[in-house]
């Protein structure tokens, strides 16, 4: 779920009890921190509010996690965790030049880091990254193939889009890094163009290219599960 | 620009990996090193510190025994550095009466010498036999002197019994009268309180004596040691002559070491001179100065020239 990054002023206080050692219940006020945005949460991290961090872990965990296991691949499945975390530390490590970062916003922040630390591995795992790497046609199957008639009832057609996902993953993982990368950030994490070119430390038309590039093999090995072209 | 393909965005939503997430432990560990990385910055040495107490698990209350143990053995090691050991106090004490002997030396010329000359001279000619004070004049010495050596031989088993000595206006430089007494008093130990006292009021005596001798008030010397000094300076006869104009009559006796300390008393009876009927007057002295010696003789030989003189 993507949150609303929108700066939102009015924050709803309410009172927090708290018994003290003397048996008399005090109240304090907590401030409601699920109104912040993103980038507030981290300014106020940056304040020393360590609540704060907690509830930007909290919304970007499974995405950033998700990210670093498909950026990855298979094969480096068992780095998955050493990056997610090294992308934490490092964030809160470089939580200084948070403020003078005005032209990006925190998610493009957080997964230029974990993304930076992604390729580091694969180029140490020996994995090609910027190199296009081709792949062969699946002539075994006919496109559209598998796609699910519209009359298809919807445990059918979960169990279709489950086993399109699968496929999906299968064939993200015979892209080369940079393509995956492009691919997942605009899908997946929504991001545009342009903070992508932030992330991925490449010109504007570059990610473009690269964006294409990988539709263009995805949908060749998704073939069987795309739908019909309609005629 | 939006390049999504929706039906690949729909199948990545549908991917089985859509609720991966990682373990507990290390979503702990993440909290954790952001919790401590936004608390207010420790010094250094306290990090440090911290860190050798987790690594050695060091509880606070351990740590706070074992420094409350080293302070105590720092100001136990400071304090058994600082204190003077027994043997010091002595050494002090014997310092001191250093001190004040060398103040009397320096009132003596330089060549001061222990006169081993004719021992005769070092005596007025002693009566045949010790005839009791009957003078007015002779009486009031003979009490004052009875007094002061009774406060010397309260003092005579621990304390050194060079009295403080008052330097005469004429004298050479030696130790103030403030300064002597203060050396008298610290040369004594704790137990001779009561010692001190009585020498203390025995100096102001002396003080209020010497105050008097000073301003003219009074002619005769308050203390020996500045009767001493004044002989050795003005000359026997000079001061004999001005002890007549002031009707001071009396023969002056020189008497040495007679134990094996010189600062132990020489007990002196009341004495006149069968010849002249004056008063001797006992100077002791440890170290017998050649020059007193002849001063004294000339002190003496002017009273019984003023005696004869007076007799006929």
């Amino acid at each position: 779920m993507l949150y609303n990054e929108h700066l939102r002023l009015n924050f709803l206080p309410f009172l927090t009890p708290i018994v003290s050692s003397d048996r008399v219940i005090h109240y304090t006020a907590r401030m409601n921190l699920d109104v912040f945005s993103d980038d507030m949460l981290m300014t106020k991290f940056c304040a020393g509010d360590a609540q704060a961090f907690e509830l930007l872990y909290t919304r970007f965990e499974r995405p950033l996690y998700r990210y670093v296991r498909r950026v990855l691949g298979a094969a480096l499945e068992a780095q998955v965790d050493e990056v997610f975390q090294d992308t934490w530390m490092k964030l809160v490590d470089n939580r200084a030049s948070w403020r003078e970062r005005e032209d990006a916003s925190f998610k493009t922040w957080l997964f230029m880091l974990a993304h930076h630390r992604a390729v580091d591995v694969l180029r140490k795992g020996g994995r090609e990254v910027s190199a296009d790497e081709g792949w062969q046609d699946d002539e075994s199957e006919s496109p559209w193939q598998l796609w699910p008639a519209s009359s298809a009832d919807e445990p059918e057609q979960q169990a279709f889009w489950r086993k399109a996902g699968q496929q999906l993953l299968d064939c993200l993982d015979g892209l080369p890094a940079l393509q995956r990368a492009a691919f997942l950030l605009h899908h997946e994490d929504g991001l545009g163009l342009d903070e992508m070119t932030r992330i991925l430390d490449a010109e504007f038309e570059t990610v473009k290219s690269r964006l294409r590039y990988a539709l263009s093999k995805l949908r060749a090995c998704m073939g069987a599960y795309l739908p019909p072209a309609i005629e | 620009m939006d390049m999504r393909d929706p039906h690949l965005e729909k199948a990545l939503q549908h991917a089985p990996d859509r609720e991966l997430q990682p373990q507990d432990e290390l979503r702990q560990r993440v909290l954790a090193y952001a919790e401590d990385a936004a608390k207010p910055a420790k010094p250094a040495w306290l990090a440090r510190l911290a860190d050798c107490m987790r690594q050695w698990q060091v509880t606070p209350v351990q740590l706070g025994g074992m420094s409350s143990i080293a302070v105590a053995l720092l100001v136990l090691l400071m304090v058994h550095e600082q204190r003077p050991q027994d043997s010091e106090w002595a050494h002090v004490a014997a310092d001191t009466a250093v001190a004040q002997a060398d103040a009397l030396q320096k009132a003596a010329p330089a060549e001061a010498e222990i006169y081993t000359g004719d021992q005769n001279k070092l005596q007025a000619p002693t009566p045949s036999s010790v005839e009791t004070a009957t003078s007015p004049e002779a009486f009031t010495e003979h009490a004052m002197r009875q007094e002061a050596e009774s406060e010397h031989k309260e003092d005579a088993a621990t304390t050194d019994n060079t009295a403080p000595v008052a330097p005469s206006a004429e004298a050479p430089a030696g130790l103030p009268a403030e300064q002597m007494d203060e050396a008298a008093a610290e040369a004594l130990t704790l137990e001779d309180a009561p010692a001190t006292s009585n020498l203390r009021s025995e100096a102001k005596t002396k003080m209020e004596a010497l105050a008097k001798y000073r301003n003219g008030d009074a002619v005769k010397e308050p203390d020996e040691a500045i009767l001493k000094e004044t002989l050795i300076a003005r000359g026997g006869k000079a001061v004999a002559e001005r002890d007549i104009q002031a009707g001071v009559l009396r023969l002056l006796s020189i008497e040495g070491p007679s134990g094996e300390r010189c600062e132990e008393p020489i007990p002196q009876a009341p004495q006149i001179d069968a010849d002249t009927g004056y008063s001797i007057e006992v100077l002791d002295v440890c170290v017998v100065p050649v020059a007193l010696v002849d001063e004294v003789e000339a002190y003496n030989q002017t009273m019984r020239a003023h005696q004869r003189r007076s007799s006929q």
